[in-house]
């Protein structure tokens, strides 16, 4: 069951081919100081500009898993893509995550995920019995429709128990 | 990482082949650790939070989410390299980190080429095993 869903518009229309989701979302202050806290990096440089440009730089810089800020856009969270793949939640594990930067992301991008289906394979797993791995790849584009990034992300699906 | 430690690098550093960040080891995770991750990260999945869900679903108990940990290494690389000189991150996760877990995060140039330096990353918990296997390519001062 896969379809389209943009959460900034609140539409839903037909899915194209492996299309999971397009989702708006702003690279803002507030989520970026929680963020650099959960890491146990308190340094304030990570979302206030003023400590940014005393370390010298022209924007406040981002660490580089910053993108699942987009998560916080999508109703089910960051479960929402294993789900729409018809993934059964608690065999799911997040195998693999890899992110590919055309251009820094920045505090105050307004980037646009857009995400789908790139894979969909069964294979026998180490301790037997089958997974699925599933591959998600979404792209970032920010307000002028450039390319921001790429992030690609293996979900494994275990075996029944 | 503490407040008052050196900022990290805007410019390109002079890194070569076989250099290594200084290993940072994490103070013990806690489940707080993992709902916060949950709230700050978006990840609501109840197998990080929920132990009736983790136990139901065949885990001892509740276990962080990859990402938390993946993104602690992100940013150690982004004080080592400067974060915005990462031009690649990818990283596979080999295995869990449960409440009470240490993890040590290491970090390693494996070349340099057209000034984009290639950098093999790993955590590893406090026994030895390993959590996290991850790449990186980085602009770097050839």
């Amino acid at each position: 069951m896969l379809f389209l869903y943009d959460a900034a518009m609140g539409a839903e229309s037909e899915a194209m081919s492996g299309a999971l989701d397009s989702v708006r979302f702003p690279v803002e202050r507030s989520k970026l100081m929680e963020l650099a806290r959960t890491f146990k990096d308190p340094d304030p440089l990570w979302h206030d500009p003023e400590a940014a440009a005393e370390a010298g730089f022209d924007s406040v810089p981002v660490p580089p898993t910053a993108t699942v800020l987009a998560d916080h856009w999508r109703e089910r969270g960051a479960t929402f893509h294993a789900q729409a793949a018809g993934l059964d939640l608690p065999r799911v594990l997040h195998g693999e995550v890899s992110w590919e930067f055309l251009r820094p992301v920045q505090l105050g991008d307004e980037l646009t995920a857009v995400s789908s289906l790139a894979g969909d394979e069964t294979r026998q797993g180490k301790r037997g019995g089958e997974m699925r791995l599933v591959t998600v790849e979404t792209s970032y584009t920010d307000a002028a429709g450039e390319l921001v990034a790429r992030r690609r992300d293996t979900l494994i699906e275990t075996g029944p128990r | 990482m503490s407040v008052g430690a050196a900022p990290p690098p805007v410019e390109p550093q002079p890194l070569r082949d076989g250099d290594e960040m200084a290993p940072v080891v994490t103070e013990p995770f806690t489940r707080t650790d993992f709902v916060r991750y949950a709230g700050s990260g978006g990840d609501y999945h109840p197998i990080h939070h929920d132990e009736e869900f983790a136990r139901a679903a065949g885990m001892p108990t509740v276990f962080g989410m990859g990402m938390l940990h993946a993104g602690m290494l992100g940013l150690a690389l982004a004080r080592w390299v400067g974060p915005e000189n990462i031009r690649f991150f990818g990283t596979r996760f080999t295995g869990q980190v449960w409440p009470g877990d240490v993890l040590t995060f290491r970090a390693r140039v494996t070349g340099v080429e057209d000034g984009l330096a290639s950098i093999e990353l790993s955590a590893e918990n406090q026994d030895g095993a390993s959590i996290l296997k991850a790449r990186a390519t980085a602009l770097v001062d050839a």
